[in-house]
């Protein structure tokens, strides 16, 4: 062994201790979102008392018994082709247990386009199911009881029109608007701020989405008449705490409009919901 | 609810929410462990104390989920729901030190935010100035820069990478799908009464104009077998239509 080996295996091994110094300082400091996250928690970090569940402010969850009361809605979120064969997978996952529908339309439909339109091409039933008229809504929820059934339609320029068509298939079918249930996206400020699929102006957009909201809180009072949605925010890139603020920003914003047109708070306001998004980070 | 707008019913101070699982965390690499990131995705969701959840097939990074895909989705849920155990009990992570300080430091950060919106007039001028829309470019740049550096890791993309695609079964979708629909479209035109169409639109004109209710007439409208397009296209000619300035 000559002296230069020796320096070789002594380089080699001081390579690896710097390696295993790494490792520990670049372990994971931070969360997803970029909080940083501190090597120890201990009961200074965590102060205040919490409320009990189903306490105002419901930080341990809304309910005082949660999923031992009732498990939360099972609802894959699906569409695709023509109306016949999105009814026939919404059958099949009715039957194999799943507790509410959940509408996915394609990217016309999405913009407030029908499916012969020259701009349709190559997208008809490609990321959703085509929904261009009441024709196709009465054959979409052919067979499935709306008065039994919740259903969840992701749509929101055009969500005024397809909610109507909800109600005139649910008149139909005879399932009475003041038992049906259900959600309507109809969130236009995260289009502008996320999603980008919007049509009108932000005003205008924001007078559609009030239409809906008051006309649900008298004649629909079960339907959720808008899904405040941080899921897109966070798909678009954002940090946990953008998508909660922005999103949490949005609903006071709906809040005042409805306010604006008349309604008084309790009459709409049980019925606003949300949508987030469950990211890789566990916490 | 009840600071800011003085509700009363304790209803409207609840917030509801539904939650899916991260759909920009699939990846095309190694589709299966999109599996694992749903359970674990679902499990936060869980504990969270969400109302209603869908849970992400392994192949919506490729397309539409299968039946096989999609009912696995599902399976996932039921053995969350059914198996773990973490339903026994309402927020059974209540009163961990990290869970209680990340809570308050998320809220803290958030009404942040929520002020400065206020400061603004609201979300629409902020919308205008293309504020969230800038602060959440910034946000996806920094992750795409960690994730270029390796600083983020992703299983299967930029760490554990292996040689041999996995395989797996996607949907077809029907060729035939849009054909069928344009056709059940012209014969829908075909039949309808055309008069009844042209006053139902003008209705809807004379009501975005006058700035009325809109859904009494949209429910007349699509009863009349009016088009989606087609009203979409009456709003227009009254609210005309919208387009940003890109914020990269």
């Amino acid at each position: 062994m000559t002296v230069n080996d020796n320096s070789q295996v002594y380089n080699g091994t001081m390579t690896a201790m710097k390696r295993s110094a790494d490792a520990n300082t670049m372990r994971q400091v931070s969360t997803l979102s970029g909080i940083p996250v501190k090597t120890v928690y201990t009961s200074e970090d965590a102060a205040g008392t919490l409320p009990e569940p189903g306490e105002f402010p419901y930080t341990r969850g809304i309910h005082r018994t949660m999923y031992q009361g009732r498990l939360w809605t099972m609802r894959q979120f699906s569409g695709f082709a023509t109306p016949e064969e999105t009814n026939a997978r919404y059958r099949y996952l009715l039957s194999q247990g799943q507790t509410g529908l959940s509408v996915a339309f394609d990217l016309p439909t999405l913009m407030g386009v029908d499916s012969d339109h020259p701009t349709a091409e190559g997208e008809v039933g490609k990321c959703g199911v085509a929904i261009s008229s009441l024709e196709d809504m009465e054959t979409l929820f052919d067979g499935i009881p709306l008065g039994d059934v919740t259903v969840s339609m992701t749509i929101n320029s055009p969500a005024p029109v397809l909610f109507a068509m909800y109600l005139a298939v649910a008149e139909k079918q005879g399932a009475d608007w003041g038992r049906i249930s259900g959600t309507l996206q109809n969130d236009m400020l995260k289009e502008y701020i996320a999603q980008k699929e919007y049509l009108y102006p932000p005003r205008p957009s924001m007078k559609l989405v009030t239409d809906v909201i008051e006309f649900a809180a008298r004649h629909v009072p079960k339907f959720n008449p808008v899904s405040i949605s941080g899921y897109h925010i966070r798909e678009a890139g954002s940090t946990a705490v953008q998508e909660l603020a922005f999103t949490l920003r949005d609903g006071i914003e709906y809040a005042d409009w409805a306010l604006a047109r008349g309604l008084s708070i309790d009459e709409f306001a049980p019925r606003l919901s949300f949508f987030f998004n469950s990211h890789n980070d566990f916490f | 609810m009840r600071d800011r707008y003085g509700a009363q019913d304790e209803r409207s101070w609840k917030l509801r929410f539904h939650t899916q699982t991260a759909g920009c965390s699939l990846t095309w690499q190694q589709p299966y462990n999109n599996v694992i990131r749903t359970a674990v995705q679902a499990m936060a969701a869980v504990l969270g104390g969400t109302q209603s959840l869908h849970t992400n097939s392994l192949d919506e990074a490729y397309a539409l989920p299968s039946e096989h895909a999609v009912t696995l989705a599902l399976r996932t849920q039921q053995v969350i729901a059914h198996e773990s155990g973490v339903t026994a009990t309402p927020d059974p992570l209540g009163g961990s030190y990290f869970v209680e300080w990340l809570t308050d430091e998320v809220e803290r950060q958030a009404w942040e935010y929520i002020h400065r919106i206020d400061a603004m007039g609201g979300m629409i001028p902020a919308i205008e100035q293309s504020f969230p829309q800038r602060e959440i470019a910034d946000a996806s740049f920094r992750f795409q820069k960690q994730v270029e550096s390796g600083e983020a890791v992703i299983v299967g993309v930029n760490r554990f990478q292996s040689e041999e695609g996995e395989r797996i079964e996607l949907l077809q979708v029907d060729e035939s799908a849009a054909s069928r629909q344009r056709q059940k479209l012209a014969s829908l035109r075909a039949r309808r009464d055309a008069q009844r169409v042209a006053e139902c639109l003008e209705a809807l004109r004379c009501a975005a104009r006058e700035d009325r209710n809109t859904m009494p007439l949209l429910i007349a409208a699509v009863k009349a077998y009016v088009t989606v397009g087609e009203i979409c296209e009456a709003f227009r000619d009254v609210y005309g239509a919208w387009t940003e300035t890109s914020v990269i």
